[in-house]
């Protein structure tokens, strides 16, 4: 279904972030550490990354912040380009075909935000349009995922006054108003409530259910093992884990996925 | 195409569902233009009848000429001969004006004596100075005209010989022409100015704005083709452009008639059919450049501030060459000015109302080169979209 065949992402030229700043290409680590904070240089987002989704499963790709999560995520959506290695989707090259692998895609990121005088059901028509969904079935599409993700109360109120919580389901249901058949979702429950990250939660298992594959981003460890079927490990560009839950379990002979994290990080659990 | 459309209409949605916007953008500026027009014109005419219900002080050391001067005039005059310090008194307007005559001159000496020397001072930073200044002035040589007559017809000659040459004076320019003049200076600087400063709102906000709020993932993540998107930003800023330019226009035109009463000839002799048809086009094709021009910096821009600081110069080039387009004989002889893009809009502009015969050669050449880099921007455009070098740049 997908595959990441020896995948590498070198960023030129960035700016390393310095302390308490944000990249705009997502928390990178460095390639050289003696590197002063603040000039320009050239890091390793991704070294060498090769890894398979299977159809119908959730995917779990976990690690800590700068991991190269987002940056992996940013190239299977088309965002941008490895530098090296290719990145198939059912059969379709990212680089070549970008358009076409688009349009199986519902992507959702963290660094995604909506802003502006429209509401959210104004924002879901439009990406309807966009994905020329029949104007007959997109007012039931519309109602269905208000419905699912319980938006029926701010359906019709602009988007800048939102919580982060009504914001992220929004962006969530733009992400499925298509019905894609790969679903990318980089931290879906960031900013979320307990029981709005439930209703993400079961709404992702419902998709899973319908045979869509989906592929989430998360450093919550818990989310990842009641959720994943799969998953790679990623840590400074590589991976050092993959497998299913069981498996990294066996393989750190430990309990949880929390303490097989920290153990294949090399940090010492609370 | 359809895409296009629907992002197109999607900002249209999102600006018009905010009214302070849409007062701000389009209603804002008429409200202003003819504000201030008013105002203006309530100020000059009351400095003008200020002047007119002025005392005006003239200190001289020979009242007695000055008199004679002032005799019938339609203002009130207080004539004085002291004075502490005659500079100090005209910059606090104690008095308005100093004649002084040489020692001991009679009004007939001063009417027929040429050696004799009169000195007249004013202060031009106080309009009744100023003011008074002229009228003595007109009325010192209307009296010398009226000896002179007087002379001549005494010594048996015919005063008409001060008339001479008889000069009858005729403008070869048509109506339009004379209208056209106005238009001339004006429209295309006014256009310039329009269509680029609204766009730096709308058009950055679009742009580099989407980059700093991080919405533009959001759209770029979708199936729709980067083409679809740049065109969709290009038209929308286009759109906008053309109208709150020509919103300003009008409402300047408005205002500008309220104080410029004495326009020569017919102001609508002006816009001919085909001259309309041609505004319109080159107007166009100024829009949809500045747009594009507007957009690439958008989004090569890290931000909103850095765009607007991208774009200055370029507006800074276009207001130079709008206000040298006010002058009457300005790109009358500048052939190699129509190649270059958007300047050229200027030129033809001013052409188009000044020229006897329709520009269509340089008509032309304004429409292909500004079409041909508005392709290539669009171009340049869809493949920024594309490239994370540019969208993903932020100052975040």
């Amino acid at each position: 279904m997908i595959r990441f065949n020896g995948v590498s992402k070198v960023f030129q030229n960035a700016k390393t972030p310095t302390k308490g700043s944000q990249s705009a290409l997502g928390g990178l680590f460095r390639k050289k550490a003696t590197q002063q904070d603040g000039k320009k240089s050239s890091v390793i987002a991704l070294d060498h990354v090769s890894f398979e989704v299977k159809k119908g499963r959730i995917f779990g790709l976990l690690g800590p912040n700068g991991a190269g999560k987002t940056t992996a995520l940013r190239i299977l959506s088309t965002l941008i380009r490895p530098t090296q290695g290719t990145v198939d989707v059912m059969g379709l090259d990212t680089v070549k075909d970008s358009q076409q692998i688009r349009q199986n895609l519902g992507f959702l990121s963290s660094d995604m935000n909506l802003s502006g005088n429209l509401s959210a059901r104004d924002f879901l028509i439009f990406f309807g349009r966009l994905n020329h969904i029949e104007e007959s079935q997109l007012n039931s599409r519309v109602g269905e995922l208000s419905k699912y993700l319980e938006m029926d109360q701010f359906m019709d109120r602009r988007v800048s006054t939102y919580s982060t919580g009504m914001k992220q389901k929004t962006l969530i249901a733009i992400a499925l108003i298509h019905e894609p058949d790969i679903v990318i979702f980089d931290e879906p429950t960031n900013g979320l409530d307990i029981m709005t990250s439930r209703i993400v939660l079961n709404y992702l298992k419902d998709l899973k259910a319908r045979g869509k594959t989906i592929i989430l981003s998360t450093h919550i460890m818990t989310v990842a093992q009641k959720m994943c079927d799969d998953m790679v490990i990623i840590n400074k560009g590589k991976i050092i884990a993959e497998g299913t839950v069981k498996e990294i379990l066996d393989k750190t002979q430990k309990d949880d996925l929390e303490d097989a994290f920290f153990e294949l990080m090399g940090v010492d659990a609370v | 195409m359809k895409d296009t459309l629907t992002i197109l209409r999607k900002e249209f949605a999102n600006l018009f569902k905010d009214k302070r916007t849409v007062f701000s953008i389009l209603f804002l500026p008429i409200i202003i233009f003819i504000a201030v027009f008013f105002f203006m014109n309530m100020m000059m005419q009351q400095e003008q009848e200020k002047l007119e219900q002025t005392i005006y002080t003239i200190y001289t050391n020979n009242p007695k000429i000055m008199e004679q001067i002032t005799q019938g005039l339609n203002h009130s005059v207080n004539i004085i001969t002291q004075t502490d310090n005659m500079e100090e008194a005209l910059r606090t307007s104690s008095i308005h004006l100093a004649v002084i005559f040489d020692e001991g001159i009679s009004f007939e000496e001063f009417l027929k004596d040429e050696n004799k020397q009169i000195k007249m001072y004013s202060y031009s930073e106080s309009s009744a100075s100023a003011n008074i200044r002229t009228i003595i002035s007109a009325n010192m040589h209307q009296l010398r005209d009226y000896y002179l007559r007087q002379e001549l017809e005494e010594n048996g000659l015919s005063a008409s010989i001060l008339d001479m040459p008889n000069l009858v004076q005729e403008n070869v320019a048509t109506e339009k022409e004379m209208a056209g003049g106005i238009f001339g200076s004006i429209l295309p600087y006014m256009l310039v100015i329009y269509l680029f400063s609204s766009s730096f709102g709308i058009g950055f906000d679009t742009t580099a704005g989407e980059k700093e709020r991080q919405t533009l993932t959001i759209l770029l993540s979708n199936q729709v083709s980067r083409t679809s998107i740049a065109w969709a930003k290009i038209l929308y800023i286009m759109i906008m452009n053309i109208l709150t330019a020509t919103l300003s226009v009008i409402a300047f035109s408005i205002g500008f008639t309220t104080i410029l009463t004495d326009i020569p000839g017919n102001a609508m002799a002006a816009f001919t059919p085909s001259t309309v048809a041609m505004l319109f086009f080159v107007t166009l094709s100024m829009a949809v450049l500045v747009a594009a021009i507007i957009v690439v910096v958008g989004i090569f821009a890290r931000s909103v501030k850095e765009a607007s600081s991208y774009a200055m110069p370029i507006y800074i080039i276009v207001i130079i060459f709008g206000v040298m387009s006010l002058q009457p004989e300005a790109f009358k002889e500048t052939s190699s000015i129509i190649f270059i893009p958007l300047i050229n809009g200027i030129l033809t502009l001013k052409q188009l109302f000044t020229s006897p015969e329709l520009p269509m050669m340089n008509f032309g050449i304004t429409m292909i080169v500004n079409l041909a880099v508005t392709g290539i921007l669009v171009f340049l455009a869809s493949r920024m979209f594309s490239n994370e070098k540019y969208v993903f740049r932020t100052e975040s």
